[in-house]
């Protein structure tokens, strides 16, 4: 039972992540950086961006 | 407001998280074990200090708002470089670990591995240099970002199929779900989870902004891969099962048969060949057998008069 729950979980993870994969494979707006990040916001803008992506 | 606390909080847990998992990593002996992985919390410790010195406490430090969004901009791409090729070989080196007892396989996994790397990094360096990202409004520092991104969507990716593997072959590979290898994948797999779905999300996003719930989204995904990595560290581990595998599992089939496809071939002179392309000692070796035919049928040719004990047994 306790195996199965750690499958399902993993199986849930897998699947979260190809899908987000195919979902932003055919997104249209491509036109930035496509945003991956590990821990703290990543910086979308160009450092020449007046907005600095909302830092403030 | 809220988002922003929240991600004020949430960043400075996750830092000191990192830091706590080292400690415990010092303090129960298992740098030298996952010394990578000691590495990668380092690396996210430092950046996450950085970054939340950036974001949230800029004018403490007197940093106008252009300084802070530069040191934040290269501080993060530069360690999200540095990240990444620490997680590959993380992921190489937790994929060496799970596959020892099966060496053939490990074999035939690291020519793959090193091939989903290459063909990985050749996409990601394609796409970026790619009619939407080279153009009037995108540098190249923008583009190199890019090329990091994308390979760390397809890192990303690899972390996945690492993890249903290990997950689906603990068994054959002698492991435990309390097994401190399936922890740091399955760490590695909520991380890179985490990432995939922040892409895809902000595929549609139209706020930019450092302060919105895609950045909350994945300070909480770290924080829940570092938290399963604490976990994992703190509770004692289960000891490698004796791994007893069926003659019939694909396993140890696959397994036999990949450590004869890495056996060096041996080769076969067809035509060309001449004496004097062999080294003296060769010719030595080749040339011992008939020259010892020669003076055994010498010795056997010998007259029997020659030979004192047999001549003086013919006399009597």
């Amino acid at each position: 039972m306790k195996n199965n729950i750690v499958r399902l979980f993993v199986l849930t993870l897998a699947v979260a992540g190809f899908g987000a994969t195919t979902v932003s494979a055919h997104s249209a707006s491509k036109a930035q950086i496509s945003a991956t990040t590990q821990d703290l916001p990543m910086p979308m803008c160009a450092p020449s961006d007046p907005s600095l992506c909302g830092i403030h | 407001m809220v988002t922003e606390l929240l991600l004020k909080y949430s960043s400075i847990a996750f830092a000191l998280l990192c830091v706590g998992i080292f400690v415990i990593m010092v303090r129960k002996h298992l740098l030298a074990k996952f010394l990578l992985l000691g590495c990668l919390l380092i690396a996210h410790a430092i950046t996450a200090s950085v970054e939340i010195v950036t974001l949230f406490f800029r004018q403490s430090f007197g940093m106008s708002r252009q300084t802070a969004y530069n040191v934040y901009f290269y501080n993060h791409w530069i360690s999200f470089a540095v990240e990444a090729i620490l997680q590959v070989l993380l992921i190489y080196s937790v994929f060496s670990y799970a596959m020892k007892p099966l060496q053939g396989l490990h074999q035939i996994g690291k020519i793959i591995f090193r091939w989903v790397a290459a063909v990985s990094v050749m996409v990601s360096v394609a796409i970026a240099m790619g009619p939407h990202f080279v153009g009037a409004n995108f540098g190249v520092t923008v583009a190199i970002a890019t090329v990091i991104a994308q390979a760390q969507q397809g890192i990303s990716v690899l972390t996945l199929c690492l993890l249903l593997f290990v997950c689906f072959s603990t068994k054959p590979l002698g492991l435990t779900y309390r097994s401190h290898i399936f922890g740091i994948v399955l760490g590695l797999g909520i991380m890179a989870m985490t990432t995939l779905v922040q892409s895809a999300w902000s595929s549609f996003a139209v706020n930019r902004s450092l302060y919105s719930p895609i950045a909350l989204f994945g300070v909480f995904g770290a924080f829940a891969a570092t938290a399963v990595w604490a976990t994992y560290f703190a509770l004692p581990e289960p000891e490698r099962k004796m791994i007893l595998l069926p003659t019939t599992s694909p396993f140890f089939f696959w397994n036999s048969i990949s450590e004869a496809l890495g056996d060096a071939p041996g080769h076969v002179a067809i035509a060309g060949f001449r004496p004097d392309m062999l080294a003296p000692a060769e010719m030595q070796m080749l040339s011992a057998p008939s020259t010892l035919r020669v003076e055994t049928a010498t010795e056997y040719d010998t007259p029997m008069h020659s030979i004192p004990a047999l001549h003086a047994a013919a006399s009597h």
